[in-house]
């Protein structure tokens, strides 16, 4: 290896893919995604205020709906008595919330159709018809479009029998006193919630947040390790196609060549990755002196711990080693840039599966089957990102997973190397497994 | 051959290389001194970019070694090595004088270097305009000597050029031909493959003869003609009355003697001589029969083409026939 020549053919690489049309379209769109996902908590609290059911409820004879508190659920969040705000040394689960995520509507109209059709325009979620004369002989109907799912049964059914229960105390004929003892007796305890370890309670909404900006993470990661991987692959058959590849290997050894081009395409990357930080940090600095001109809509910082970004950067620069060597040595074996996709597809393949075992990792980063395969040097990058960020593993894991992540490069670097330098040489038919596996024992 | 000799220059010593079930080359060996003037000749397919390759340690021979000054190629640095490849290939996309400083970089020369030299050669071969423009924006022509300045610019010890002459227009063609000649005149040694034999006859003091991955014959073009079986003789008449002279019965008279019509002109003909006749028989022969006035009478010594052919027939007649069409060009 001759780190001069490494250099001089990264910072070509670098300096030509700087001025492509690719580049700037590339880091142009990504700053316009990082906009959207300054804007995400917007997006998202409109989603849940949208997950709030809102059910009109038809009372004629007031029987129960003096019980059903109508504002209750009306903030947008799902945790009404906590305070607001990012880390808590604790909260509370009180009794208020049985009604979350339900608003109930009194309304004066006994106009079924009309309701019926202001579900259907969706203004409405449902309506709940009370009809009976008595607390003790009421009937309730609840009508909506869809069947209730089971979530949503069992808080209405907590909510509507601490009404009912409510409504035929008030009905019968007992003291004062002795009301306010059986309302003490089934007036439901206030839960005390505590975080296990020493520190802060992530907050629903926190978490939320922070799989979402991991999510985005992780589709970028996808992205960026698949597109510049390619990129090798179609600049090695570039040089082949355009036959300068035989003048480089005169001058050069094929291992500086790859290596040299691989970090070029390694720095473009970081490159982008620069400009789209330094979009979010002015974001970020124009929304604090603007005083949250903005509102809460904007990401707040504190949602993404920056430890998370140095794995992110970290993750991206050894899964795109790891995949881009290969890339490199696949697409030496080529010398048309039409079949560059047919030899790749496999290992386009395996990225794409790593990137839906993470998807699916989101939801149980905890999985022993997760943490088995975020050790295995393809699944790394995406897997063990998504645990750092989203789980708390042991201090050695990401560390372990890191070093048997280099060490398969360092592996894949002399495979591919081997590959690379007979494959330069060749034109015409791309050869098949069996050939290739013959030329790497020649060499 | 004495150490002192296979150590100064570049030199093949039974060099082999095996494709799947081809032999490209097969146990060659040949000795480039320095300074000289090398010309590499045999059919497409003969195996010479093959060997020009392993010189330039892109290929590794399978048996065999390449020294150039006693040390093997591989351990040579880069920088002695110039190279024009048979397949053209520069960066398409990259301005040319963007791409001159980068390969002379590559090479070993520092940028600043590489760009001065870049400059100074690009307004000696006329495109001093070019060093802005992509090389895809350039003619064929122009492309081509963008490609040989790349070989050249960081002044290698060692230039290999693949058929350089392919594809030049005669002006530049000549223009070539004098920085070839200028290479030697400092001392560089130059080695290209060609198989147009009349430009390597007249630009090469030494060649080597390759056919179908093997040495035929190696060394200067001068000791090859002489070391030449063949004895020939041009033989030339004067028009008469603007009449052609009447070749056939002339030539009838003479073949019985032992005498084989290597080409045939209008008015003129070359003749090789069998063994056992001598040249002044001929020409008394000749006198006897002549058809017109005889112009000229030469005993002349082989070309390199006819070297090539001879050669070549003498282990693969076959192979003559096919040769024949292509060396006319």
């Amino acid at each position: 290896m001759n780190f001069r020549y490494i250099w001089l053919i990264a910072r070509r690489e670098y300096l030509q893919r700087l001025r492509s049309l690719t580049f700037i379209l590339g880091t142009a769109l990504g700053g316009i995604g990082i906009l959207a996902l300054a804007f995400l908590p917007l997006l998202i609290s409109v989603l849940e205020r949208q997950s709030t059911l809102k059910i009109a409820v038809v009372d004629p004879q007031r029987i129960i709906s003096p019980y059903l508190p109508e504002n209750v659920s009306d903030q947008s969040g799902n945790t009404p008595t906590t305070t607001s705000g990012g880390g808590l040394a604790g909260g509370r689960i009180s009794p208020e919330s049985l009604f979350t995520g339900l608003r109930f509507i009194k309304t004066s109209t006994t106009d079924t159709a009309l309701l019926s059709k202001q579900v259907l325009d969706g203004q409405i979620n449902a309506y709940l018809v009370i009809s009976g004369t008595h607390p003790s002989n009421i009937a309730l109907v609840y009508h909506s479009k869809d069947r209730p799912t089971p979530a949503i049964s069992a808080r209405l059914l907590a909510a509507l029998t601490t009404a009912v229960a409510q409504a035929r105390l008030q009905a019968s004929n007992i003291s004062p006193d002795q009301l306010q003892a059986v309302q003490a007796i089934f007036s439901p305890p206030t839960l005390r919630v505590e975080p296990v370890e020493q520190g802060t309670l992530k907050d629903e909404k926190a978490f939320l947040q922070s799989a979402a900006v991991v999510y985005l993470l992780l589709v970028l990661l996808y992205v960026t390790i698949l597109m510049y991987g390619m990129q090798v692959a179609t600049g090695v058959v570039e040089e082949k196609s355009s036959r300068v590849m035989e003048l480089l290997v005169s001058a050069v050894r094929p291992i500086d060549l790859m290596l040299g081009k691989v970090l070029g395409v390694a720095i473009t990357g970081l490159t982008q990755y620069g400009v789209w930080i330094i979009v979010g940090l002015i974001l970020l600095t124009v929304n604090a002196l603007s005083g949250n001109l903005t509102g809460p809509a904007v990401m707040n910082i504190e949602y993404v711990p920056a430890e998370i970004l140095v794995f992110f950067v970290v993750f991206f620069l050894l899964g795109f080693l790891l995949y881009a060597l290969v890339y490199a040595g696949v697409g030496s074996l080529v010398s048309r840039n039409e079949d560059i996709n047919s030899i790749a597809t496999p290992l386009t393949m395996i990225i794409v599966l790593t990137y839906v075992v993470s998807i699916l990792a989101i939801g149980s980063p905890d999985a022993p089957l997760v943490r088995w395969l975020s050790f295995i040097p393809f699944f790394t990058p995406m897997l063990m990102f998504i645990r750092v960020a989203l789980s708390s593993p042991a201090w050695w894991e990401p560390v372990l997973s890191i070093l048997i992540l280099l060490a398969t490069s360092l592996l894949l670097a002399w495979v591919s190397a081997k590959i690379y330098r007979v494959g330069v040489l060749m034109y015409g038919k791309r050869p098949s497994l069996r050939e290739v596996v013959r030329l790497l024992g020649a060499s | 051959m004495p150490v002192g000799d296979s150590c100064k220059g570049l030199s093949l010593e039974g060099v082999t290389k095996v494709y799947r079930d081809v032999v490209a080359v097969d146990n060659v060996s040949f000795q480039v001194p320095d300074g000289s003037l090398f010309g590499l000749i045999g059919a497409n397919g003969a195996g010479k970019t093959t060997t020009l390759r392993m010189i330039l340690n892109i290929l590794q021979p399978d048996r065999g070694k390449i020294t150039w000054n006693g040390r093997p190629v591989s351990e040579v640095p880069r920088r002695t090595f110039g190279y024009l490849p048979e397949e053209r290939g520069l960066y398409p996309k990259m301005k040319v004088g963007e791409q001159l400083v980068y390969m002379a970089c590559l090479y070993g020369l520092d940028s600043t270097e590489a760009t001065r030299r870049a400059r100074q050669w690009l307004e000696r071969v006329g495109l001093s305009d070019a060093w802005n423009r992509k090389v895809e924006e350039l003619s064929k022509g122009n492309q081509q000597k963008v490609q040989v300045l790349v070989a050249i610019l960081h002044d290698p010890q060692l230039m290999l050029l693949d058929e350089p002459f392919s594809g030049l227009d005669p002006i530049n063609t000549e223009v070539l031909r004098d920085t070839l000649l200028r290479r030697r005149s400092e001392g560089r040694t130059v080695i290209f493959s060609s198989h147009r034999l009349e430009q390597v006859e007249e630009l090469c003091d030494r060649v080597a003869i390759i056919h179908r991955g093997r040495l035929l014959a190696s060394g200067l073009i001068a000791d090859l003609k002489r070391a030449s079986a063949a004895r020939l003789v041009e033989l030339a008449f004067t028009p008469t009355n603007g009449q052609l002279p009447d070749l056939d019965p002339f030539l009838a008279a003479l073949t019985p003697c032992g005498v084989r019509v290597r080409e045939r002109r209008a008015d003129s003909l070359r003749l090789e001589l069998a063994d056992g006749l001598a040249a002044d028989q001929l020409l008394k022969l000749a006198v006897q029969a002549a058809p017109a006035p005889i112009r000229r009478f030469e005993v002349v010594e082989p070309t390199l083409q006819e070297i090539f052919i001879d050669t070549v027939g003498a282990t693969d007649p076959d192979a003559v026939k096919e040769l024949m069409p292509q060396n006319q060009n």
